[in-house]
C-alpha cells in the first residue's frame, strides 16, 4: 500500500504543482526560462552545486530511506514511468504508457530498446524484475518501497522488453505504485551480497549523469553521461555538499559555495530579502503537499467526542498562526489532502477561530469548571493534558505556546512536552498519547486509507488517532477502487467533508518551501513534488558561465 | 613499576566490561528502534507487523536483551564491531574513515592550547596583579564563556563571507587533489584554520588560567625564596624551579583531555562539515544505529581507561617523590 504520508517534525517542507507560485519574487523569472525558448540557448557545460542537509547512505535506489538520496538518484537513475511537470504520466524507460486492461488487474509494460546501463550493458525486463525482487525480499530492508506493491500479485517478465504487472484486485493507486519502480543493474548487484555491495556507493545508473566520486560526510559529485539514450544533459557536472547547519549554508550561498538551499522562514525574509541577495539569486516559493496538525486521540477521555475536538479547534488560531509565524506565507487549510489536488475541496472553509463558541460546546458537553479552580472539569477529572511536541522544531513550540494561551483562557491546562524525535514518533506510532503535533508529507495519489481508516489503527498503520468512522471506512474503499476521475474526486471530497466535521485533527496549515537558486542557473520547472522530485527534476538545468567557467562554480 | 601497570591493565577488563554493559543497556532501552527510525524514514511507510518483525531478525533485535549483549561481546573478542544498521557498512571503517580527522583537528587545537597556555599562565603568576594580568585574565574569562556555534558562525561570516581569506567548509576544496602537492596540503591547511581556532579558544583559557594558579602556587613556596636567596638569575628561577613545578598539574591535566581527542566536537564539526567521529556518533544516536553506537562508545571508554593509566605513569615520570609499587 502506498505510503501515502509520512511524519515529518513540524518544521518547513513544502509543496507544488503551479511553478513559481504565490511568492513575491517569483516574477522575476526570465522570460528565457519559459520551456519553450530555452532549448536554442542552453549552454553545455558548467556546474551546480546542491546542498545536502545530511549525508547519503547509500546510492542504491532500493536501500535508500531519505529525500537526500532520492536528490542524487534522480540523476542517476532513470524510473520507467515518471510524472511531469503538469503530473501527467509519461514513459522514461518505457517506450510508450502503460496498458491497462479492462477490468483493471493486468498492466502491460514495453522497454525501449536502446536503453542500456552506464557501464553499456542493456536495460531490460529482468533488470526491472529484479529491483521488484529485492524491495520485496525478506532480507533487503526496504519498507519505504514495499508498501506500493502491496496489492501486486506478480509481475510477469513475458520478454527482454515486456513486463505485466498483475494486481490481486482494482487498485486506483497502482498507476503511481508503477512510477516507483526503478530499475537497478541486474548484473551489478544481483552479484555477491546485496546489502553490502561495494556499488551500493559506487553506483551503475542508466540517467543523464553518472556516478564520479563520494566523499563521506564532505561532497558527492556526478558528471554527466554522454552516451545517454536521451537528451544530453547541459552541465558537466552536479556536486552534493553536505552541510547540516543552515547558517552554514546560506553564508556558502553568498561565496557562491552552493547555488540552492532550502531557506529557513527568518532567512528568506531577513538575509535573502537585501537587493544583493536578490540580484543573484531567483527565490521560489512552492506548495508541495505537506500539511501540519495537531491530531487528537479519539480514544482519550477529552477528545472522545467530535465536539470537544471541534472547541479545541476552534480555540486554535490558525489565522494568526500564518500572518504572525510565516508573514502570510503559509495557507490555512481543513482537509488531509494535498490544497493544489482535485481531491482537496475548496468549498470546504477551515473552522473559524471562535473561543466563544468554544467555551458554549464545552459547557454544553459537560467540561465545566465545576469546583471553582479555573479549570475544566468532568466528573471529577479536570481538562489537562498533554501535547507532545518535536524538541528542537521552532514552529511547533509556536504552535503550541499560541494554543497553550488560547486554551488557558477558555479553562484548559495545556502541558507542553518536548520530546526528542525518536521517542515521539515511539509514542505516536504505539497511540500512547492524547494530543500531539505533527506534520504529514503526501504523495501524488491522494488515498489516505493508511491514515484514516479504522483498521488502520495502531499497532497496524498509520491511524494513530484512533479514527473510526463507518461511512469514512467505506467511502477509503471504494476510492482506492474506482478509476473514473469524476467520481473518485467525488468520493474524496466527501471524506474531506467527514473529516472537516469529526476533527480528528485540528488541521493547522500547509507551509511553501522556499529555495533561493542562482540566477546564473536556468530550466528551473517545478513538478508535483517541488523543482527536483518530477521528471526531468533539474537534470536539465544549465549555467550563464559554461562553459569553461569552472573557477566561478567552486 | 612495571608490576603496576600490569595490574592497573588487569583492573581495565572488569571496568571495562562493566561500561559496556551499561552502555549496551542504556542505548538498547532507549524508545524507538532502528527499524521504525531508518525504515519509516520518520514513519513514512505503514508496515505490516510480519515485515516489522522480518526486520527485527535481519538486525538480529529480536533475541532478548542479554542474548544480543553476549552476541555482542562475542563479535568484540574477535574485534568485529558488526555493521552499521543504517548504512551495512562495517562499523570499523566508518569509524576509521572519520577517526583520523577528529584526532588531526584536536591534537593540533590540544598543542596550540598546551604550547600557548603554559607561558601566558607564567607570565601571568610572575606578574600577578600586573595590567597585562588583568587584560589577560578578563580577556579569557570572555573568550572562555563564548559558545562555540556563535563565535563560529561569526568567523565564518568575517573571514569566509566578507574577507574571503579561508575556506568553512569541508577538510579541502573540491578538486583539491589536482593541485599538486604543495597545493594541496596548502588548500588542506587553510580549511583548518577556522575549525582548529573555535575548538581551541575555550581550552586556552581554562588551560592557562589552571597554569596561573598552579604557577602562583609554586612561586610562593619556600624553595624559590631559597633559589632567589642564593643569588640564582630570574631565568635560570623560572624554567629550572617554577616551569618544571607547573608541569606537574599540567601534566595530570593533560591526562584528562586524551580522551576528548577521539570523541570529537558534535557543533564544530557539523557546523564546519568536518567529517570526524563527533558528527558520526550524533547521527547514530539518533537514528539508533546501536553497533556504530556501541563501537564508539567502546573505543572512547578504552581511550579514557588507558589515558588515566597514562596520566598517572607520566605524573610518576614528572614528579620524582611519587612512585608506584
Amino acid at each position: 500500500m502506498p505510503r501515502f504520508a509520512r511524519h515529518v517534525v513540524v518544521t518547513v517542507w513544502a509543496a507544488v504543482l503551479f511553478a513559481g507560485c504565490g511568492g513575491n519574487d517569483a516574477a522575476d523569472q526570465s522570460a528565457s526560462d519559459s520551456p519553450s525558448g530555452e532549448n536554442e540557448q542552453a549552454r553545455a557545460g558548467g556546474s551546480v552545486i546542491r546542498r545536502l542537509e545530511s549525508e547519503c547512505k547509500t546510492l542504491n535506489w532500493v536501500l535508500y530511506t531519505t529525500a537526500y538520496e532520492i536528490f542524487v538518484l534522480r540523476y542517476l537513475y532513470d524510473p520507467v514511468f515518471d510524472y511531469n511537470e503538469a503530473s501527467d504520466m509519461i514513459p522514461v524507460l518505457a517506450s510508450r504508457l502503460p496498458e491497462v486492461s479492462p477490468d483493471h488487474l493486468r498492466v502491460t509494460v514495453r522497454l525501449r530498446d536502446d536503453i542500456h546501463w552506464h557501464d553499456g550493458v542493456p536495460i531490460t525486463a529482468h533488470d526491472v524484475k529484479f529491483s521488484l525482487d529485492k524491495i520485496q525480499d525478506p532480507a533487503v530492508p526496504a519498507l519505504n518501497k514495499e508498501g506500493f506493491f502491496e496489492k501486486l500479485d506478480r509481475l510477469e517478465v513475458v520478454d527482454d522488453r515486456t513486463l505485466v504487472f498483475v494486481w490481486k484486485e482494482p487498485f486506483a493507486p497502482s498507476m503511481f505504485a508503477i512510477s516507483q519502480l526503478w530499475p537497478i543493474p541486474k548484473h551489478v548487484y544481483g552479484v555477491g551480497d546485496f546489502v553490502t555491495n561495494p556499488a551500493n556507493r559506487k553506483p551503475v545508473g542508466s540517467g543523464p549523469f553518472k556516478f564520479d566520486e563520494w566523499h563521506s560526510g564532505q561532497y558527492i559529485s556526478l558528471v554527466r553521461y554522454d552516451d545517454y539514450h536521451g537528451q544530453k544533459a547541459y552541465l558537466d557536472r552536479v556536486i552534493f555538499k553536505v552541510v547540516e547547519d543552515d547558517a552554514v549554508a546560506l553564508n556558502m550561498l553568498r561565496t557562491g559555495e552552493l547555488d540552492e538551499m532550502r531557506a529557513t522562514q527568518t532567512q528568506w525574509e531577513k538575509q535573502m530579502d537585501t537587493p544583493e541577495f536578490k540580484a543573484r539569486y531567483n527565490k521560489y516559493d512552492y506548495y508541495f503537499p505537506q500539511y501540519n496538525y495537531i491530531s487528537w486521540n479519539c480514544r482519550s477521555t477529552f477528545f472522545s467526542d467530535p465536539r470537544v475536538r471541534r472547541a479545541m479547534t476552534m480555540l486554535f488560531d490558525r489565522e494568526s498562526i500564518n500572518t504572525k509565524i510565516y508573514s502570510g506565507f503559509a495557507r490555512p487549510i481543513s482537509g488531509p489532502f494535498y490544497v493544489n489536488s482535485w481531491a482537496y475541496d475548496k468549498t470546504i472553509k477551515p473552522w473559524p477561530f471562535d473561543p466563544e463558541a468554544a467555551k458554549r460546546v464545552l459547557d454544553e458537553v459537560g467540561w465545566k469548571d465545576a469546583n471553582g479552580d479555573g479549570i475544566r472539569d468532568k466528573d471529577g477529572k479536570p481538562f489537562s493534558f498533554e501535547l507532545l511536541i518535536a524538541h528542537g522544531s521552532a514552529p511547533a513550540a509556536q504552535f503550541s505556546q499560541l494554543l497553550q494561551e488560547e486554551c488557558a483562557k477558555a479553562g484548559i491546562r495545556v502541558n507542553i512536552r518536548q520530546m526528542e524525535g525518536s521517542t515521539l514518533f515511539d509514542r505516536i506510532g504505539k497511540g500512547d498519547f492524547d494530543a500531539s503535533l505533527s506534520g504529514w508529507r503526501l504523495d501524488l495519489d491522494p488515498d489516505v486509507y493508511d491514515t484514516f481508516h479504522s483498521t488502520m489503527a495502531p499497532p497496524s498503520g498509520l491511524n494513530h488517532v484512533y479514527y473510526a468512522n463507518a461511512r469514512v471506512d467505506s467511502l477509503l474503499v471504494a476510492g482506492r477502487a474506482e478509476f473514473d476521475p469524476a467520481r473518485r474526486e467525488r468520493i474524496y471530497h466527501e471524506v474531506h467533508q467527514l473529516i472537516h466535521e469529526d476533527q480528528p485533527y485540528t488541521f493547522i496549515n500547509t507551509v511553501p518551501d522556499k529555495r533561493p537558486i542562482a540566477k546564473r542557473i536556468h530550466g528551473v520547472k517545478f513538478g508535483w513534488n517541488g523543482p527536483y522530485d518530477f521528471w526531468p527534476g533539474a537534470s536539465y538545468w544549465w549555467v550563464d558561465d559554461a562553459p569553461g567557467d569552472a573557477a566561478s562554480a567552486r | 613499576m612495571l608490576h603496576y601497570t600490569l595490574r592497573r591493565l588487569l583492573y581495565l577488563v572488569p571496568t571495562l566490561l562493566g561500561i559496556t554493559i551499561v552502555t549496551f543497556l542504556i542505548v538498547n532501552l532507549a524508545p524507538g528502534d532502528p527499524v521504525e527510525l531508518i525504515h519509516l524514514g520518520q514513519m513514512d511507510a505503514r508496515i505490516s507487523p510480519e515485515s516489522y518483525q522480518q526486520m527485527l531478525r535481519l538486525y538480529g533485535l529480536d533475541d532478548p536483551i542479554h542474548v544480543r549483549y553476549a552476541t555482542w561481546l562475542k563479535r568484540l573478542a574477535t574485534l568485529d564491531f558488526g555493521n552499521s544498521f543504517l548504512d551495512h557498512r562495517p562499523v570499523i571503517d566508518k569509524i576509521m574513515e572519520r577517526l583520523p580527522n577528529t584526532v588531526f583537528l584536536n591534537v593540533t587545537s590540544l598543542l596550540i592550547a598546551f604550547v600557548l597556555s603554559v607561558p601566558l599562565g607564567l607570565y601571568a603568576a610572575l606578574h600577578q596583579h600586573s595590567k597585562v594580568d588583568k587584560m589577560s585574565g578578563t580577556a579569557l574569562y570572555v573568550l572562555y564563556s563564548l559558545p562555540e556555534f556563535w563565535v563560529a558562525l561569526l568567523l565564518i561570516m568575517l573571514f569566509g563571507v566578507e574577507l574571503k581569506w579561508l575556506p568553512f567548509h569541508g577538510m579541502e576544496s573540491l578538486d583539491a587533489r589536482e593541485l599538486g602537492f604543495a597545493g594541496y596540503w596548502w588548500d588542506r591547511f587553510l580549511h583548518t584554520i577556522l575549525p582548529t581556532v573555535c575548538l581551541t579558544y575555550g581550552s586556552l583559557a581554562y588551560l592557562s588560567r589552571f597554569a596561573r594558579g598552579s604557577s602562583l602556587e609554586v612561586v610562593r613556596q619556600d624553595y624559590i625564596r631559597t633559589a632567589r636567596a642564593k643569588g640564582l638569575d630570574e631565568a635560570s628561577i623560572v624554567y629550572r624551579h617554577v616551569f618544571r613545578n607547573t608541569m606537574i598539574p599540567m601534566v595530570t591535566l593533560l591526562g584528562l583531555f586524551l580522551p576528548t581527542l577521539i570523541s570529537g566536537s558534535v557543533i564544530v564539526e557539523s557546523i564546519f562539515s568536518w567529517p570526524g567521529v563527533g558528527d558520526l556518533f550524533f547521527t547514530s544516536v539518533r537514528a539508533r544505529d546501536y553497533p556504530v553506537v556501541m563501537g564508539l562508545s567502546f573505543i572512547t571508554a578504552v581511550m579514557v581507561l588507558l589515558s588515566t593509566l597514562v596520566a598517572d605513569l607520566l605524573y610518576a615520570w614528572a614528579d620524582p617523590r611519587v612512585t608506584y609499587r
